[in-house]
């Protein structure tokens, strides 16, 4: 038996009780970042934030939206449901994802009526998106980056679908962030 | 469609003057009540006033939303107007007729020379806004254009987009000034009886006569259209089922679409065509996807050819379909279309859609397996429908 880990275990302990009455308040130490692992899942509140193609005419570069994320497995796959989040009536923008760890895919899609960002423009999208779940520490995953592909289109608040831009691309991206 | 038109068109009068009707019960003259797209309410009026002036029933047409369908005995709207109310059975699918077709066109100032000829002259030759339709009949259009939304102006009102000054529009709402025909896809006006409809008699009446050659004709001399597109001819028919899809090797459906949707067993994409809508959302004979969800199939052989290699039937209006490929079950699959309107009617018999696609498109010259994805994504939580996301009824290979 190695006598190693008790030694350093004295180490460690002796410098912890180096602090005594008078003694220099000791610097903290930077505590580790949590290493970042594939997989996990999606559950909890989270900001869906989709940006659109850069051919794509958009009255922005981002567009944001708070959801709701539950695990909803079939007997097929592992999967996540994500419904906008505080809906007042019929959710409008709803994400079904399936889950091969660690990557995500699924429709990204709003009802005719679109759904209004926090950046105040009202997005319509049918959408179809994937991309890598990560997880750090012990926490819910997050998709960092996702790639999104299908139609988007903008408008203001009372505006018909599209009156801001509308585009089809393969190449909108999105992210799904712990809020 | 928000703030949605509601002109009543004066043929009701037309149809006093044509007197007793020998089809409406004595002294209870019943107004059959259409509801039309504004793509279609000129023309369906004229068709109307055909119809009362032959069997004395009366007609009158207003121009709104016709996936709203209070009130109305018929609606007449494009396929992508009409997804939902006919899926969701607020108007019945079998009783469906398609009426014709109106082409898109770029209308320019008459004589300027400086005008854009086409809609990718648009971007460097537009000094003005563009008008287009709004709502889910001018989705495709909009999508064609590139340009950025403060340079383009949207409108339901017929007014508004007869006097632009240039506008794409389809051919009906077209007012003065030069027309040019652009490549979008014409909308198709479909008629379909309202469930809880006021005259039944009557509005069956109308709807027969509304598939007559004598009614279509009079739509496209309106509509400026050179009649129906003709069904495509039917391909590798007749040479047994090995054209179509033979095999099952993956599916998912979400697990909302899997406890709302009643069609969800993916054999039933295996062989020829065959799905029948039964009415009331109910269906024989399909598979209908959900949001996002897909089938992969083992079609044997599908090779690139002359013109389009792979047909997708799809059964109700013309919910779009992405297609991948691959010579792997499961994996390196290449998209071949995305999101692809699935209304091109077929003929035949066959009582679903189709859309087409082509392998060499995505430089592709063969593959075995198809990957065939809802691609309408619509939030499941809100669908109110049992068959959600497209409902596909078969594939096949039509090179082989």
């Amino acid at each position: 038996v190695s006598s190693r880990p008790l030694v350093a275990a004295l180490v460690v302990t002796l410098a912890a009780c180096r602090g005594g009455p008078g003694a220099p308040d000791p610097t903290p130490s930077p505590s580790p970042s949590p290493v970042t692992v594939p997989g996990g899942t999606l559950e909890g509140v989270y900001l869906l934030r989709i940006q659109p193609a850069a051919d794509c005419p958009a009255p922005g570069s981002v567009f944001t939206f708070p959801m709701d994320a539950v695990r909803a497995d079939t007997a097929r796959s592992p999967g996540f449901q994500l419904v906008i989040r505080d809906s007042p009536r019929i959710p409008a923008l709803e994400m079904e994802l399936m889950y091969q760890a660690p990557d995500v895919r699924g429709g990204v899609g709003t009802t005719h009526e679109g759904e209004m960002s926090r950046e105040g423009i009202r997005v319509w999208a049918h959408t179809v998106g994937w991309g890598g779940v990560t997880t750090q520490g012990s926490g819910p995953g997050q998709v960092l980056q996702g790639t999104l592909m299908g139609s988007l289109a903008f408008g203001r608040d009372r505006d018909p679908e599209g009156a801001l831009g509308a585009c089809t691309s393969l190449a909108h991206q999105f992210s799904l962030r712990l809020s | 469609m928000r703030g949605a038109l509601r002109v009543v068109f004066g043929i009701v009068a037309l149809g006093w003057l044509a007197g007793p009707s020998p089809a409406a019960p004595p002294g209870r003259a019943r107004v059959v009540q259409v509801r039309a797209s504004p793509a279609f309410a000129g023309c369906a009026a004229v068709v109307a006033d055909a119809f009362t002036r032959r069997h004395g029933v009366l007609v009158q047409v207003e121009t709104g939303d016709p996936a709203s369908v209070g009130g109305a005995d018929v609606v007449l709207g494009d396929d992508a107007e009409l997804i939902r109310t006919l899926e969701g059975g607020l108007a019945d699918v079998r009783t469906a007729v398609d009426l014709g077709y109106v082409p898109w066109v770029l209308v320019t100032p008459e004589g300027d020379p400086s005008a854009p000829r086409s809609l990718a002259d648009l971007d460097r030759t537009l000094t003005g806004p563009l008008h287009v339709l709004e709502g889910p009949a001018g989705r495709e259009a909009r999508e064609a254009l590139h340009l950025d939304g403060d340079r383009v102006s949207l409108s339901a009102d017929p007014r508004v987009l007869r006097a632009a000054r240039t506008a794409v529009l389809p051919a009906t709402l077209a007012g003065a000034g030069s027309r040019r025909p652009v490549a979008v896809r014409p909308l198709v006006a479909v008629a379909a009886a309202v469930g809880q409809g006021t005259a039944p008699a009557e509005t069956r009446l109308l709807l027969e006569y509304l598939a007559t050659a004598d009614a279509r004709h009079t739509f496209d001399r309106c509509a400026g259209s050179s009649g129906p597109a003709p069904p495509p001819p039917p391909a590798a028919r007749g040479a047994a089922a090995a054209g179509f899809a033979r095999g099952i090797e993956d599916s998912w459906l979400p697990r909302c679409s899997l406890t709302r949707n009643l069609y969800s067993e993916p054999g039933e994409v295996l062989g020829p065509p065959d799905a029948v809508p039964l009415g009331n959302d109910r269906y024989r004979g399909l598979m209908s996807l959900g949001q996002g969800g897909y089938v992969v199939i083992d079609m044997g052989r599908v090779v690139d050819g002359p013109g389009p290699d792979i047909r997708v039937y799809q059964t109700t209006a013309g919910e779009p379909v992405t297609v991948y490929a691959s010579d792997s079950p499961s994996a390196g699959f290449t998209l071949v279309g995305l999101q692809r309107y699935c209304g091109n009617r077929s003929g035949g018999g066959v009582r679903s859609n189709h859309c087409d696609f082509d392998l060499g498109e995505a430089g592709m010259s063969g593959a075995r397996y198809l990957k065939i994805e809802d691609g309408e994504i619509y939030p499941c939580v809100s669908a109110g429908t049992f068959t959600e996301g497209a409902d596909i009824d078969a594939v096949e290979s039509l090179h082989r």
